[in-house]
């Protein structure tokens, strides 16, 4: 499929060719979690820190006992209610449930209140680790409608290497792989937004010959 | 599968058309494999820095008294300091993250006179304060952000998770070819360098919830 993107001979070894594609699909779930996993754990009474396992990337949502957490953030946290790391379940004004969780960093998440109660479950899911291409034959589990986005940025990437007005060409590949993420982060759409602008007014500061 | 420096850098040997070797030598002699490896250990430092995507816990003993203590080694910056004393009925209280011009002005004599800790502020000289000075001995917990492992060239697995890989890459490849000299290409390490800020920005964005600010550019006419 790659090659089918260049007229003339390939001027990539299969090595560049499935480093770019691998490149294209973790930026890809970095970006838009497609591969998720759940991941189960265990509470500790009096803990309110757990760190993920090495099977999910960042944690996307969590349930304690069956029920949704919401989401907030350490900022939120720090600045709406200080303390909040060190406040257990029935204090005086801390409600008698678990009802947020907090990413600390991606590998590391906080519950608030801290739990009261040990061996409780802990479902968290989030992005799982990349699946990756080694060998000829190989599959990955991703919708067709997908395929020509990855693909582009896997060609854009092993342009890089000619620079000059090839390379210059291959830009709205990128520009596409990024469009094609924002319509499934919303979380990330306005920053993109400001990227593709920020590389089309790249361009016309250097116009091609 | 966590990327290693061989790997990273043989894929910016691809990226510069030097042969690939998993960064051994760099035959065109504009870069050397111990300037590709500073560079690398460079861009992953600065990535942890400003995102600060990883938390590890650490201890620090507290003397009554004491209000200033080293932090351990490769410490950028605090998640959370938790306080708990050592007398009953030892309840751990979170210290708020201060500076010490609000210390001075806020808790005067805070370094005199003894009290329960209520904030710390750190300073680049890797130490912290606790203000007021603890008047029990106790513990502080930290949840901190730290540098990566350096990189060595012979295989040394990068802290950052795969997903991040490619941004580490590209602040390589911007560094790489921002250098004075024959190797300067400044488009493409201009081009490198804002795929390096929007990968960081991107990280910065699923940890917090916002996108960090940004000049908005006018649009085309």
């Amino acid at each position: 499929m790659l090659s089918d993107r260049y007229e003339g001979v390939a001027f990539w070894t299969s090595t560049e060719a499935t480093d770019a594609i691998n490149e294209a699909l973790l930026m890809w779930n970095l970006l838009t979690g497609m591969w998720s996993t759940p991941i189960t754990i265990m509470s500790v009474a009096g803990t309110n820190e757990y760190a993920l396992t090495a099977s999910v990337v960042f944690g996307t949502r969590v349930e304690y006992e069956g029920r949704t957490l919401n989401k907030s953030y350490q900022w939120e946290m720090d600045n709406g209610r200080p303390g909040w790391q060190t406040e257990q379940l029935g204090d005086v004004g801390v409600p008698n449930t678990v009802q947020k969780w907090i990413p600390l960093g991606l590998k590391r998440i906080a519950l608030w209140p801290v739990p009261d109660t040990t061996n409780d479950s802990i479902v968290v899911d989030g992005v799982a680790a990349t699946p990756r291409l080694s060998a000829g034959g190989d599959y990955i589990d991703v919708g067709s409608e997908l395929i020509n986005a990855i693909v582009g940025y896997a060609l854009h990437t092993i342009v890089f290497k000619e620079g000059g007005q090839r390379f210059q060409t291959s830009i709205p590949l990128y520009q596409d792989f990024l469009k094609q993420a924002a319509g499934r982060n919303d979380l990330l759409t306005e920053l993109f937004r400001q990227q593709i602008m920020k590389d089309y007014n790249r361009e016309q500061e250097h116009p091609r010959a | 599968m966590a990327f290693t420096d061989q790997q990273i850098m043989n894929q910016l040997q691809y990226a510069t058309l030097e042969p690939p070797d998993s960064g051994a030598t760099w035959p065109s002699a504009l870069w050397t494999q111990t300037e590709v490896v500073r560079y690398l250990t460079q861009r992953q430092d600065r990535i942890l820095g400003e995102t600060l995507p990883y938390a590890t816990v650490g201890t620090i003993a507290v003397t009554e008294g004491t209000y200033n203590y080293l932090l351990p080694a490769g410490f950028i910056a605090a998640f959370s300091v938790v306080f708990t004393p050592t007398t009953s009925p030892s309840i751990p209280v979170e210290l708020t993250p201060s500076d010490s011009w609000e210390a001075d002005h806020g808790i005067p004599d805070w370094n005199l006179e003894e009290g329960s800790p209520k904030l710390y502020f750190t300073k680049p000289t890797l130490n912290i304060y606790i203000a007021p000075s603890p008047n029990d001995d106790g513990e502080l917990r930290l949840l901190y952000a730290h540098t990566g492992t350096a990189f060595t060239g012979s295989g040394q697995a990068a802290t950052v998770q795969d997903e991040i890989v490619p941004i580490l890459k590209y602040g390589v490849l911007a560094d790489m070819l921002s250098k004075i000299g024959r190797a300067n290409d400044p488009i493409r390490a201009d081009y490198c360098e804002q795929r390096f800020k929007t990968g960081v920005d991107v990280i910065h964005t699923l940890l917090n919830g916002f996108v960090p600010s940004q000049q908005l550019e006018a649009p085309p006419r």
